[in-house]
């Protein structure tokens, strides 16, 4: 004890105040449900002068349901999106992912708004949601803009400095699909995810999103193995030209055989699984 | 509530009700005036000479009140298994010549905060002369490694055995196997992180220390030795024990340092605590070895010999090595008839940190290794393994081949018993496809557990005292350490039955060292055995005082009297004579005036390992099992899924039915990690992955179903016919997956732990073969 | 420095702490509720659970500052004189044994029966995987907490 080195905390009540405590201070850092925040400044010698702790902004709590698209406030925390019934009801492969992101505890207190702003390469949602082309409403330092999630992880520098506010799903009718492997046990990092989002139409689907986490880098977005499937029936869809095309889509990544391999696997399934229905 | 005759009965442990409110005070918990926080230097290389230690600045900051080093101790060795293996005595509490491992102790500090002490570690100058380390078991033994102490080629334990004539009873064989085993380290784990507390009267030079410890008496021992002092002026307490799983075993430098620092800064209590990266650094890790076998059997199911070596990385200092090695070569002879054996074992010195006890010492490696060969052998010939096991088996009252007195002994009902239950027959050799790619398979692996084992002291004497106060309230002092395994309620179990009252009446006081008779600590599941009969023994003595104050009372025979559910009774007719209280009160009466304190002691009839030849009949009794795991592989992932274990116990007999169940599901579930999760990784003598986040233990997803039976042999020397149980379990565990692993996809994996990736690979193989 | 007011075990707490105090440091060296345990500062051995307004976290990833407006329960919270069903269950079942993951265990428990007063053995099971245990395997936790479901259904 202690366990933290000490500074300044803030509670600010709006977004425009907590952009300004952003600004002026010399080396802050956002606080949203604080299980990486806390977890990593515990190890850092970087530390941050002022903490801004973003609870007590209302309008970054609650889910919205409109009708075109859902909102989630970013300080939703993952156990009220894997319960939401909305959520549920229009993207549960959204609710589903979330549902298996760590254990229990953590998700009563980790936030969409930080999986998605952490930048980690291991993070789930953020495949996730851009398989269901989701935005990000994001409030920086100099302006307010909904860019999308690929946009929005591509910022960098002074440039990324700013709040998650919200997320927005687009109502698009997708049926999405999360595989999420790991080495040891299910509340283990994923080692690689695959998030998959496509509209059923007459023997087919289109709007075909592929996303892959392959855990070292952002996700990458898999446009052959996309156009694969919009472009054949259902019934011709094939797990060994899927999976070629895959490999194709990903030789740039340079990934080992393991994580190829359940890549493939996971092919298979969707194509059962979309067979079957 | 009363609960009499408590033995057999699973009652509440005697310290839940404490430990569900968090009222259960752990050492972690404690906190006395004055306070200070103890921090400890390490070495930051694996292998280097000491050339100056220079304290001064640490010395002068503001806040501080204490550093030592090796300079204020008697610079006197310690080892863990010193009586018998004195060659094995090769640590420092502090380090002043060399440093061997990348956190060897070389100074402490103590402090009036956190900070403090953190900067004051910052302030002490070691010149190191870095020596070149060796961190590979068979590199530390080729001639020109790096020496760490001064072993040859770094073989600090050597353990050669040789029984029969096991190269012409290979030749006779009718298939011979020859195999690699490899098993990796692994940690305890145990939730509650290292922690001492060391307090030092100046008055007096007595030292008081409480410790997260599995072993009060072990680190008195240790203690005294090093500080030159009297046993008796040093007192380790033990409260509650956040588990140990042998990791808790011995005295550590944190004690000593605790204890000394607190002499240095005049007497204040000095706090020392490991966090969980230091607990997986710097503590104690699981023996990796190098198992290699070559066997013979015939086509009968006899097997002819068992030959081959076993390499164990130690690590920078010995710590049990002795045993470890001693368990990994002699385990399977309780378990099995063999007649020639030539076991070569090696445990080497290597630059890594230090490998320790851990439950099953090293009786888990030897397990995977033996259980999977004999699968190997048994496919070798076409014979299914479970009858394979029966062929083989050892049987009651036999002598082994090194010497080991089997009385009684159930392993072939409990194989017969997890094969029947199991349904062996219909699942073994019967391919099952759950689903596209997902095949079910059945394996079984048997072990055999000690109770006990003579290789620490003179004796392995453990005692009781029982005092009987006058308003009937019992005190039981037993020096049984209990850390979460159950003895406390075990031993008043024992004291409740034999005295005759309700186990409610007990209270218990364990392992104090100034208050609680001697006792060698909890390991090697000796516990119920051991400390039991001498629980049972002081509760007797007891018995036999308060009824001998009746006898004259009431001028009757003492032959004819006894003590049962709570009343003196006529041991003829049952008829009560007097209440329990009533005769206490007579005692203390004023013609008796007779304070009721029983004493007990039980030395099992043992004898120690002659480590020249591997003979000794280490344990007073030894306890079987079989364990038959139901599996599921998916051939496209690689994931094996753990569908149900049978777990079959020869127990004896089960003072408290469900802590041995307990034990068996907990031990199983740590089986299963070793098996499938854990794997606690080193580069260049550095733990690599030393949080929970990266050394995955089991969670409650992993879980699995445990059908868990017993089979009661009433050992003729165990407590009421019990005996212990705390590591046998996980002994099988690795080699009843991997060998139900084979029976679902052909593949037989023979290093731990078994990944999807390697499950491919074998996959792969297999397929590239045919 | 902040001066917070917390809300502990239905106790109200005035407190001036360092603004990067821990809820966990606040609750044992301030507060004397020792029942609350940690074991790896990070999130992953559940050993320092409490519950916030009903729902279990880790109070070694909360800042004592943010702990203020939520309802904080731990272990001496739920019964220490007359316990609580889950208490009972875990005596009852066999489910104690070194004690160290029980306090943590048990509010997990408690967080799911608020929520789902009849859970299946699965969701019992996923709803502890954040808090480890070493001794038990979890078998007899998890009997625990479905027997205290079952006793709880009946005295509403």
């Amino acid at each position: 004890m202690p366990i933290l080195k000490d500074f300044r905390y803030h509670a600010p009540v709006g977004v425009d105040e907590a952009l300004a405590l952003l600004h002026k201070s010399k080396k802050p850092l956002l606080l949203g449900g604080g299980t990486f925040v806390l977890n990593t400044l515990k190890k850092t010698a970087a530390y941050p002068t002022d903490v801004i702790g973003l609870r007590k902004i209302a309008s970054l709590h609650g889910i919205r349901d409109a009708a075109k698209e859902v909102t989630i406030g970013s300080m939703t925390t993952l156990a009220e999106v894997a319960s939401s019934p909305v959520v549920g009801e229009h993207f549960a492969s959204l609710a589903g992912a979330a549902a298996c992101v760590a254990t229990t505890p953590l998700r009563h207190m980790a936030t969409i708004g930080g999986n998605v702003a952490s930048r980690f390469f291991w993070v789930d949602l953020p495949s996730v949601l851009m398989a269901l082309g989701a935005k990000v409403a994001w409030a920086g330092d100099k302006a307010k803009k909904t860019l999308s999630v690929e946009d929005f992880l591509s910022l960098t520098g002074p440039e990324a400095r700013g709040i998650v506010t919200e997320v927005l799903l687009p109502k698009s009718g997708l049926t999405g699909v999360y595989f999420r492997h790991t080495q040891t046990m299910e509340v283990d990092l994923p080692l690689v995810a695959m998030a998959f989002a496509a509209r059923r139409q007459a023997g087919g689907v289109k709007d075909v999103r592929c996303i892959v986490n392959t855990t070292l880098s952002r996700p990458v977005r898999l446009t052959g193995v996309a156009s694969y499937f919009e472009t054949k029936k259902v019934t011709e869809w094939k797990a060994d030209e899927a999976a070629d095309v895959l490999r194709r889509d990903l030789e740039q990544g340079k990934l080992d055989d393991y994580r190829l391999h359940c890549l493939c696997a996971d092919l298979e399934s969707l194509i059962d699984k979309f067979k079957k229905a | 509530m009363k609960t009499t005759s408590p033995v057999g009965k699973s009652v509440p442990r005697i310290d839940a009700r404490q430990k569900v409110a968090g009222e259960a005070t752990y050492v972690f918990d404690l906190k006395l005036p004055g306070m200070l926080v103890g921090k400890m230097l390490r070495s930051p290389h694996a292998h280097a000479r000491i050339v100056k230690i220079d304290t001064s600045k640490a010395e002068k900051l503001p806040g501080v009140r204490a550093v030592v080093t090796a300079e204020d101790t008697p610079k006197i060795k310690f080892g863990s298994n010193e009586f018998f293996f004195p060659y094995t005595v090769d640590q420092f509490p502090l380090e002043f010549e060399k440093v061997r491992y990348i956190g060897d102790e070389v100074a402490a500090v103590a402090a009036i905060d956190e900070e403090t002490a953190q900067k004051a570690l910052s302030l002490i100058d070691v010149h190191y002369e870095i020596l070149p380390a060796v961190f590979s078991s068979v590199e530390a033994m080729k001639p020109g490694a790096p020496a760490i102490h001064t072993a040859m080629n770094n073989i600090g334990v050597m353990m050669p055995t040789c029984f029969g004539d096991p190269d012409r009873a290979l030749k006779e064989s009718d298939y011979v196997r020859e195999d690699v085993f490899y098993l990796q380290s692994a940690a305890h784990a145990a939730l509650e992180p290292h922690v001492s507390i060391g307090q030092y009267e100046l008055s007096t030079d007595r030292i008081t220390l409480w410790s997260s410890t599995q072993a009060p008496f072990k680190i008195r021992e240790a203690m005294a030795k090093t500080l030159k002092m009297q046993e008796a002026d040093v007192r380790v307490i033990k409260l509650n024990v956040g588990g140990g799983f042998g990791g808790k075993l011995e005295m550590f430098p944190m004690d000593f340092c605790a204890c000394l620092l607190s002499k240095k800064s005049g007497g204040l209590p000095v706090k020392m605590m490991c966090n969980r990266e230091e607990v997986f650094s710097f503590t104690r890790r699981k023996h990796p070895m190098i198992y290699k076998l070559k066997s013979g059997v015939k086509k009968d199911g006899t097997v002819t010999a068992i030959t081959g070596e076993v390499i164990a990385d130690g690590g920078a200092y010995c710590s049990y090595g002795p045993t470890v090695i001693a368990a990994a070569i002699m385990r399977f002879m309780m378990v099995y008839k063999f007649k020639n054996i030539r076991l070569f074992g090696s445990r080497v010195y290597t630059n890594n940190p230090i490998s320790g006890a851990i439950r099953g010492f090293g009786g888990v490696q030897s397990g995977f290794a033996i259980e999977s060969h004999m699968d190997m052998l048994a496919r070798g010939i076409g014979m299914d393994p479970v009858e394979f096991r029966l062929k083989n088996a050892t049987d009651p009252n036999m002598t082994t081949v090194n010497k080991m007195i089997l009385s009684s002994n159930g392993l072939k009902d409990c194989i017969r018993k997890a094969a029947e239950i199991s349904g062996w027959k219909e699942k073994y050799g019967v391919k099952k496809e759950t689903a596209p790619g997902v095949f079910r398979g059945i394996g079984i692996g048997i072990a055999a557990d000690v109770m006990g084992s003579k290789m620490y002291k003179s004796h392995e004497s453990a005692g009781s005292i029982i005092k009987v106060e006058e308003d009937g309230s019992v005190y039981l002092f037993t020096g049984a350490a209990d850390t979460g395994q159950g003895s406390d309620t075990a031993m008043a179990q024992i004291a409740a039955h034999e005295l005759g009252v309700a186990y409610e009446r007990v209270r218990i006081k364990a392992a104090d060292t100034e208050i609680t008779p001697f006792d060698t600590g909890s390991f090697a599941s000796r516990v119920t055995f051991i400390s039991g009969n001498a629980t049972k023994n002081a509760a007797t003595d007891a018995k036999r005082q308060i009824l001998e104050v009746v006898a004259q009372e009431l001028k009757l025979d003492i032959q004819g009297l006894d003590i049962k559910d709570e009343q003196v009774v006529a041991r003829e007719s049952g008829r009560a004579l007097l209440s329990f209280d009533q005769a206490v009160i007579l005692c203390y009466s004023f013609n008796y005036g007779r304070l009721i304190i029983g004493r007990g002691n039980y030395n099992p009839k043992t004898t120690p390992v002659d480590f020249r030849t591997g003979e000794g009949n280490i344990s007073g009794s030894y306890g079987f099992e079989a364990q038959i795991a139901e599996v599921e592989v998916n051939t496209k992932t690689g994931q094996v899924k753990v569908l149900k274990m049978y777990d079959v116990h020869d127990i004896g007999y089960p003072i408290n039915p469900a802590s041995v169940h307990g034990q068996i599901e907990g031990s199983i579930v740590m089986g299963l990690g070793y098996t499938l999760y854990e794997d606690l990784k080193f580069k260049e003598g550095r733990v690599v992955n030393p949080l929970f986040s990266k050394y995955r233990i089991p969670r409650s997803t992993e879980m699995i179903p445990i059908e868990s039976v017993f089979i009661e042999t009433n050992d003729p020397q165990g407590p009421f016919g019990a005996k212990g149980m705390g590591e046998a379990s996980l002994l099988p565990t690795a080699a009843a997956i991997a060998n139900a692993i084979h029976d679902a996809v052909g593949i037989q994996i023979k290093d731990l732990p078994i990944t999807p990736q390697k499950i491919l690979a074998a996959l792969k193989d297999n397929e590239n073969k045919t | 420095m902040k001066t917070v007011t917390l809300d502990v075990n239905g106790k109200v707490f005035c407190l001036d702490v360092p603004d990067g105090e821990l809820l966990i440091e606040t609750l044992r060296d301030r507060l004397g509720f020792l029942g609350t345990k940690y074991s790896c500062l990070e999130g992953d051995c559940g050993v320092c659970t409490v519950l916030a307004d009903g729902k279990n976290v880790l109070s070694c990833l909360m800042l004592t500052v943010e702990a203020e407006g939520r309802k904080i329960t731990t272990i001496e919270g739920l019964g220490q004189k007359d316990l609580h069903p889950i208490q009972q269950a875990f005596i009852d079942e066999g489910a104690v044994q070194c004690g160290f993951c029980t306090p943590g265990m048990i509010l997990a428990s408690k967080s799911l029966l608020d929520a789902h007063p009849s859970p299946t053995q699965d969701e019992v099971v996923h709803a502890l995987d954040g808090n480890l245990c070493r001794c038990t395997g979890y078998v007899r936790i998890v009997n625990a907490v479905l027997s205290a479901a079952r006793k709880m259904k009946k005295t509403p």
